[in-house]
This record gives C-alpha cells, sequence and structure tokens, in this order.
C-alpha cells in the first residue's frame, strides 16, 4: 500500500516538528526527506516489495523513516528495539527475514542526512519464506510484524496486514503532542506513534524515561496526551514528579495494558483535575479499537468503531476486528473461523458497557476460589506506606494455591509487623481467601520495561 | 533449642492469625489450646497463614528450615495442626531430625 496519502498531510505542514526529544527536533519535512533517502537505499539494496526486513528501532527520525519507507515499499517491517520481548537471533529464526538493517551508532535521534554509513545491510537471499507472508504478497500489501511475549514463555510473531493495520489512522484526528514512553516494537507504543504522526502532531521523545525524566519532557515540549500504563501512572504518581513539574499542559491520559486500581485513578485526578483519563483496550493481535469511557474517570468503557464487534462468553471478552492480524508466524492461530478472537480478559458488563477485571490466566484458585490479584493489589495500594503491590499465586499443599504478595515500601519496614498490619488492614476488605499469605518486601521494581506488572505464578 | 523457644513462635503466630480473622484473644493460651478442628477457631484458611508464618519465624529464630504444611504433615494420623501443644512438638520433632 503507498503512504501517499500520509506524504500528502505532511506536506500541509513542513515546518511543524514531528520528532522531540531534549533540544533536538525532527521536523515534518526532515522526516519526509528521511522516508526519500530511504526509499533510495531500499531500491539500491535490492529490497523488492513482500519481502520481510527486520531493522533496529528506536524512538528516532532514522527508525521512524525506515518503517514508513519499508510499508511504503511493500515490504514486512519488522521492528525490533533493544528492549524487544524476544532476542534478535531468535527473532531472525522466527520470522526469516531477507533483509537486516543494522544500526551501528544508537541514539541519533535526526534522519539519515548523509548518515547512511551508521547502517549496514545484511542480505539473507536464501531466507525461507513462511505461508502466512503469501497473504500479503498475493494481496499486494506490505506487513507488520509485532512480537508478543504469549503466557507460555515463547515469544509470539503477530503478523499484521499494513493496509489493514493503517486502515484506523487515515481518518482525520485530533492533533494532540503525545509523549512516547512505549517502544515501537509494541503495540500500543506503534499505535500512540502512528495516532500522532498522521495527525501530524508532535511525538515527544522523555531523554529519561524515569518519571522525572517523563514529568520534564511534558513540561519542556507541551505535550497534551500522554499514553501509559496504569503502573507507569502509579510511580509518576509516587515520585512526586507530576506535583513538581508543571504537567498542565496533559489533556489527556490514555491507559491501558494492565487493570487500572481505582485507588491510583483516583489519586491522579487530584492531582491533575483539568486532564481527561480514558481507558484504551488493546493487544498486539487486534490493535487499539476505539474505547469511550462511560463518564471520566470511570473504569467502564465502551468499544465504539463501527467495524470492531464485542461479545462475552462465560465472563471473558472476546473481540471480531478488521484490523486483527492475519496470525502468528510461530502459533496456532488464536482467530476462529468467524473472525473472533477470545482475549482471555475476563470482563464485567453493564448494558454497552464493560469493566476489565484481569487476566483469565492470572486468577489464584485458592481451595477452589477464584482470586482476581487486580483487586487485591488495589486493596494493598490503599494502605499506608505501600508504594506498589504486585500479587500472584502460590502453589500450596493444603489449599492448591495461596496469595502471595510482593511490595515495595515508601520507608522501611519490620517484615513481620508489615505482614501483619496488611492482612489486618485486607480483612475487611477482602474475602478471607484473597488475604495474602506470604507478603514479601522488594528491593528492585515491580514492573517491566514495558511498564507493565509482573506477575509470575509459581508452580 | 528448647520447647519454650518453639511454644513462643507457635502462640505468637497463633494470637496474630486470631487477629487477622477478628477473633478475640482466649483468656489463656497452653499446650492444649485448640488451633484447628473441632472446637479450635481457625479455618484452614489461617491455618495455612499460620503455616508460613511459623515456617519463617523458625527459621529466623533457629537458622533451620521446617516444612509444616507438606505430605508428611497432611498424612499424620493426628494433625500438628490441632493444638499449640501438637504443632510444638511436630517442629521439634523435625528440628531434631535435622540437627
Amino acid at each position: 500500500m503507498g503512504l501517499d496519502w500520509l506524504m500528502e498531510r505532511w506536506r500541509a505542514h513542513p515546518d511543524a516538528p514531528a520528532l522531540l526529544r531534549g533540544e533536538q527536533i525532527v521536523r515534518y519535512d526532515d522526516l519526509m526527506a528521511g522516508c526519500a533517502r530511504w526509499a533510495e537505499r531500499l531500491k539500491a539494496d535490492g529490497v523488492a516489495a513482500g519481502q520481510a526486513v527486520l531493522f533496529d528501532a528506536g524512538l528516532d527520525g532514522d527508525s521512524v523513516a525506515l518503517l514508513i519507507a519499508l510499508l511504503d515499499h511493500g515490504c514486512i517491517a519488522i521492528p525490533l528495539t533493544p528492549n524487544a520481548v524476544v532476542r534478535p537471533d531468535a527473532a531472525k529464526e522466527i520470522a526469516q527475514p531477507s533483509w537486516i538493517y543494522a544500526r551501528g551508532t544508537a541514539d541519533v535521534v535526526a534522519p539519515p542526512r548523509g548518515a547512511d554509513s551508521i547502517w549496514t545491510t545484511h542480505a539473507f537471499p536464501a531466507a525461507a519464506t513462511h505461508a502466512l507472508y503469501e497473504q500479503c504478497r498475493e494481496a499486494g500489501q506490505g506487513g507488520l510484524i509485532i512480537f508478543t511475549s504469549g503466557s507460555t514463555g515463547v515469544p509470539k510473531a503477530s503478523l499484521h496486514r499494513a493496509d489493514r493495520f493503517l486502515s484506523k489512522f487515515q481518518k482525520p484526528h485530533p492533533a494532540l503532542r503525545t509523549v512516547l514512553v512505549l517502544p515501537f516494537d509494541h503495540m500500543a507504543g506503534l499505535d500512540s506513534l502512528w495516532y500522532a504522526l498522521t495527525s501530524g502532531a508532535g511525538v515527544v521523545i522523555p531523554e529519561s524515561t524515569d518519571p522525572d525524566g517523563i514529568c520534564a519532557a511534558i513540561t519542556r515540549h507541551q505535550a497534551e496526551l500522554l499514553p501509559a500504563t496504569p503502573s507507569l501512572l502509579n510511580i509518576m504518581w509516587l515520585s512526586g514528579g507530576l506535583s513538581r513539574h508543571d504537567v498542565s499542559s496533559l489533556k489527556i491520559i490514555t491507559y491501558g495494558a494492565e487493570v487500572m486500581p481505582e485507588i491510583t485513578l483516583s489519586r491522579l485526578r487530584e492531582v491533575l483535575p483539568r486532564c481527561r483519563f480514558i481507558q484504551k483496550y488493546g493487544a498486539t493481535e487486534f490493535g487499539s479499537p476505539p474505547t469511550r469511557s462511560r463518564e471520566d474517570g470511570s473504569l467502564w468503557f465502551r468499544v465504539s468503531g463501527g467495524d470492531v464487534d464485542i461479545k462475552v462468553v462465560d465472563g471473558t471478552l472476546w473481540i471480531r476486528s478488521p484490523s486483527s492480524m492475519i496470525g502468528y508466524l510461530n502459533a496456532p492461530s488464536p482467530i476462529d473461523a468467524e473472525g473472533w478472537i477470545n482475549t482471555g480478559d475476563r470482563v464485567e458488563v453493564d448494558g454497552d458497557f464493560i469493566r476489565v477485571l484481569g487476566r483469565q490466566s492470572e486468577l489464584i484458585n485458592v481451595g477452589g476460589q477464584k482470586v482476581n490479584p487486580a483487586e487485591v493489589e488495589n486493596v494493598l495500594l490503599a494502605a499506608d506506606n505501600i508504594r506498589d503491590a504486585v500479587v500472584s499465586g502460590e502453589k500450596n499443599p493444603i489449599l492448591g494455591h495461596t496469595v502471595a504478595a510482593t511490595v515495595r515500601l515508601v520507608n522501611p519496614e519490620e517484615p513481620g509487623a508489615l505482614r501483619h498490619r496488611l492482612r489486618v488492614f485486607c480483612r475487611d476488605r477482602l474475602p478471607r481467601e484473597a488475604i495474602p499469605v506470604r507478603i514479601e518486601i522488594a528491593d528492585d521494581q515491580t514492573w517491566n520495561s514495558r511498564y507493565k506488572k509482573i506477575r509470575q505464578q509459581t508452580g | 533449642m528448647s520447647n519454650e523457644a518453639i511454644q513462643s513462635i507457635v502462640t505468637t503466630c497463633y494470637l496474630s492469625i486470631l487477629d487477622v480473622r477478628g477473633i478475640p484473644h482466649p483468656p489463656e493460651i497452653n499446650r492444649d489450646t485448640l488451633m484447628f478442628g473441632e472446637g479450635g477457631p481457625i479455618d484452614s484458611m489461617g491455618i495455612v497463614m499460620m503455616v508460613v508464618d511459623v515456617e519463617e519465624a523458625v527459621r529466623a529464630k533457629f537458622g533451620q528450615t521446617v516444612s509444616l504444611a507438606d505430605d508428611r504433615a497432611m498424612s499424620q494420623r493426628n494433625s500438628p495442626y490441632r493444638s499449640i501443644g501438637s504443632l510444638t512438638d511436630y517442629i521439634a520433632a523435625q528440628l531434631d531430625g535435622v540437627s
């Protein structure tokens, strides 16, 4: 699919900033020039439409221009960041790229102004072709591969058809200067990046992704939209950064990828009273369909896109979307014959609206009673001196599993006293099987590089 | 190690579980105080919690690991969880076995 429509949009505002990182600013005309240079290089290297191309992806003009050039050229783009859920050799093995573009020097935000030499081309003419790639080629379309960690631990390669993935961005939408914290080999990061760039808004890339760095970038570049996870928002609140910096330019915060604890949301609304909070709902497999929250700040939302269908089967949400992936390269397709995907998320339903309770697979079975870890975390977070809490199941010979909590503290506390205090705190707020049996104090962080909680069920 | 020291750990953990369960403390606690089963106030959830606490306290105090919720504990003819005294004896036997 050609991206003429995108270039046409960009030509209307060549001077507007596309990427902003510290003092470095990449304007839309820089980005277009970068795309043109990459298009020439792809041709010169002999890259053909329909071929799979893996490349080092970063939040910088070079990588973004390469991604766009690849899609425009009809290639299957495989962006890979240093923090990817898959190791580069595994990604190569699974995706069998015909080409790899590797970057010599990282940390360059400018598009390739004759700096192409920092990128090296590696050709794999004998690369095996995957049957699913044929579906893109037959349709004459490029593709996009996003790796997802998957519940079994083996990363899965999700192949999307470029035209289907991009179609929703073709509709005009408001231009909001967006802070991008999530990497763009991740669906939420990719979605935010495209949403901003297709509207002509600037994308703010924090120089440092600690809470203060993010807040400072918001202030400096007057960012309006922050897509985040609840874990990230929680640490931003706890760090005091939201109060220390002037973040009043923020108009909208979108959150997703995990369940938002009510306590976190209400704390955020206190600090940012003029900001709208919108729940996003998405996955690597079907992208992020448009959602509408029931009322501002509510955890209830509905999927409001015309083309996306939802249904709830036994309390679990199923989604059917025209922008769903073609399939996994290395796993059976989770899409059934009618196009439905079981999201694995347990939801509550109220009329048109749904509320996500948590992952079906993360429920803890305590002597036959199902415990939702998010519900326990929500209670623990409301207790004194708790910075963060992660709850998971632990094998137990008497009850099958019990609830185990790992907490990070604001101030040091004696473990025995802490355990007693937290259990008593939970007593009137949770059913007895949900009260944590083991409570441990973590020294390190409880979230991963995607700012999602690390919940590890043992046994 | 003395049985009194072990019994003191068991008693402390037991009282903590009563708090978590919102059960008032009895006026007196001794070896014969029933914890679990007929006449005992705590349920299986409470026992599971208590066992984890006692294991940790024993490790902290004696530097040794005891396993109080394994198949062996479950298959005892007389449940070690029945009373303060039975759990104390069960722990003492395990500590003797390893020392």
